[in-house]
């Protein structure tokens, strides 16, 4: 093997090492990107409609007789058996507070705004200012994932005393 | 007596060769990543155009049945043409009171139920689209006792994503 050939031969082991490293720097790449999707996902499912256990926002309020109180950053619904149930946001955690217990709904949830509605006597939706008529609630949560990427989420739920 | 065997081995040609080979196969698989990025973004892109589908549908769900049926009742035995009545905008839902009033309502920029834009939906559109149905879930050209409302989601130039459901006058 003459100088030329070892060169050669190293310059193209080196090349190839080059297109290896970028292949596993994509790989790690996608594995921490689907983690953080993955997560995310989890937690919103986990915060709108709970994980078996836990209800979440959207299953209790559907579950509701009626709106405890207007909480701008807060649900708080009375549960058809008369005690309320509230969930809250406390350090990046959605809390599910119900009859003395505090459990932990989801994590990675950095806000929450919720807002409250009713039909009024026309027919016409508007946005309540008094507990005892919304009817309907829409929340919007975001979410942050691992490297301070920020998810968004909105949904609503109708409670259970309307139509009734 | 043993023959001459061929102890040359490779040149550097052909090992280079060979190295070319084996790069062009390991930058092909370089799509199978970006691909699993994209897979993933389609799948927020499924979740968050699912709930935003669903705050859709409970805002319709809380209408009348159509604009015959008396206020803070669900259903009367009878029924109405489907779209919009007298004194209803059609650029603006909270004048719809009744279900079919939706039907061909569109939202360019997601807004909530008193028409305020939420911003962080500015790339997702919606729309609805209301019909009657017959007992076979068939569309039907006369009124019916069932209506389908389908709201659909779309994301970020992707297909959008519809959730049905059936609404009764019973």
């Amino acid at each position: 093997m003459t100088l030329v050939e070892l060169v050669m031969g190293l310059v193209i082991i080196a090349v190839i090492a080059g297109i290896i490293t970028g292949l596993f720097k994509a790989g790690i790449k996608s594995f921490h990107y689907t983690l953080r999707q993955t997560l995310v996902l989890a937690n919103a499912r986990k915060a709108f409609d709970g994980d078996g256990s836990a209800h979440g926002l959207l299953w209790q309020a559907r579950e509701a007789g009626s709106v405890n109180t207007l909480g701008a950053s807060t649900l708080h619904v009375d549960s058809p058996q008369g005690f309320p149930v509230q969930y809250t946001l406390s350090d990046g955690v959605l809390w599910n507070i119900q009859r003395g217990d505090q459990t932990e709904q989801a994590k990675a949830v950095t806000a929450m705004q919720t807002k409250y509605y009713h039909m009024s006597d026309q027919g016409i939706i508007t946005e309540s200012v008094d507990a005892s008529s919304a009817t309907l609630i829409t929340v919007f949560l975001q979410m942050e994932a691992p490297r301070k990427k920020s998810y968004s989420f909105f949904s609503g739920g109708q409670l259970r005393n309307y139509f009734q | 007596m043993m023959g001459k065997t061929n102890q040359r081995g490779f040149v550097l040609v052909e090992a280079s060769v060979a190295y070319i080979v084996l790069s062009l196969a390991l930058v092909s698989l370089l799509p199978l990543f970006i691909l699993s990025i994209r897979a993933n973004k389609y799948t927020e892109i499924v979740k968050v155009s699912t709930q935003l589908s669903v705050e859709l549908l409970e805002e319709i769900r809380l209408r009348r049945w159509d604009e015959s049926t008396p206020l803070r009742a669900k259903a009367i035995p009878s029924g109405a043409a489907i779209g919009l009545d007298a004194d209803e905008a059609s650029n603006d839902k909270r004048t719809f009171d009744d279900i079919d009033d939706f039907n061909g309502w569109s939202e360019g920029a997601v807004v909530d139920p008193v028409m305020r834009p939420i911003p962080e939906f500015a790339a997702y559109s919606r729309s609805v689209e209301v019909m009657y149905v017959d007992a076979n879930m068939k569309s039907a050209q006369e009124i019916t006792d069932f209506k389908q409302v389908r709201v659909c989601t779309k994301g970020r130039e992707r297909d959008p994503l519809c959730i049905d459901t059936l609404f009764t006058n019973r």
